[in-house]
């Protein structure tokens, strides 16, 4: 049997490669596409926000109708589309403008009504208040949470990518048997490559090669999903090692 | 969460919640490597939105 070694079509929209700074201002000048991709990159990193504004002691309502809000506002105030502002990290940037949002947004958020007349990203709050009774808040300050559970949302958005792709390509099958060689130190014993091959039909030798493939796209999509949340690819590898500090000053207390 | 709940990275010695697959640390600094061997693009991205693919990647 003639079988495809070669890695999944990549597929991504345009817009998945697209740096933040560029989708911001295709959104706030309404371009087609704009909006809808801010929202994708809102709808990834809305949970850092709201575990942030709960750990500042906002209730679950509120911190879901205050991050709402602020995704609303990131789209409708123009003052964002200046350049200057638009500079840097997506993540220091929504951050900071979080905290004003926190400060400035309250007493008019508590007189929406519950929910908003207005939705920009879907939150599924029910599932945020599972996930964040069981974060760490008694350990980190928010500030530490937020960045690390960034860093997990970047980690955990490239997976999803890389598993998408063989979905798409038709080999899920392949990708649950491989997806345990991701661990650089193998941190878990995995299969013989021997069992690899028996389990997804193909010689060792392939399995080999398709271990190779697997952990070079997942790095890429990894190297993507940074670069989305910058504003040069230049500043790709700092923001990883910001990553890598916020995850190590995390203690490992963070789940995925 | 309890402290059992977490292992230690034997590679980087990053301690990681337990029920993961793998270092997240270690994923990262990966990355880190392969950047360096790939290099990245410099350009200045050519933006063409497709909002119907959006639209789809929203409803995952």
């Amino acid at each position: 049997v003639e079988r495809d070694y070669s890695p999944p079509a990549e597929g991504a929209a345009s817009f998945h490669t697209t740096r933040w700074t560029i989708v911001m201002k295709a959104a706030q000048s309404q371009a087609q596409g704009g909006p809808s991709a801010l929202a994708e990159l809102c709808r990834l990193y809305w949970y850092p926000l709201y575990i942030f504004a709960r750990r500042r002691g906002h209730s679950a309502d509120d911190a879901q109708d205050l991050t709402q809000s602020f995704f609303l506002h990131l789209l409708e105030h123009r003052a964002f589309a200046s350049v200057d502002r638009l500079k840097g990290k997506f993540r220091s940037f929504l951050l900071a403008s979080f905290q004003n949002h926190l400060a400035d947004q309250i007493d008019r958020t508590r007189r929406l009504k519950r929910g908003g007349d207005k939705e920009f990203v879907h939150l599924d709050a029910e599932e945020a208040e599972e996930r964040y009774r069981l974060e760490p808040i008694e350990f980190l300050t928010a500030e530490k949470i937020f960045d690390a559970r960034w860093a997990m949302t970047v980690l955990g958005e490239a997976l999803k990518q890389l598993s998408q792709e063989y979905a798409t390509a038709g080999k899920t099958s392949t990708f649950e048997a491989l997806k345990v060689f991701l661990d650089p130190t193998n941190a878990i014993t995995p299969p013989s490559y021997d069992e690899v091959a028996n389990r997804i039909q193909v010689t060792t030798g392939a399995v080999k090669t398709l271990i190779h493939r697997l952990r070079k796209r997942y790095t890429a999509l990894l190297r993507e999903a940074v670069g989305r949340t910058v504003s040069d690819p230049s500043e790709i590898d700092e923001e990883i090692h910001a990553l890598c500090d916020a995850l190590v000053a995390s203690e490992g207390r963070l789940g995925p | 969460m309890k402290t059992e709940d977490r292992r230690t990275c034997s590679s980087c010695g990053n301690q990681f919640y337990g029920s993961m697959e793998s270092c997240p640390v270690c994923a990262l600094r990966k990355a880190l490597a392969d950047g360096v061997e790939s290099g990245e693009p410099s350009s200045e991205d050519t933006v063409t939105f497709a909002p119907e693919q959006a639209t789809q990647r929203l409803s995952i």
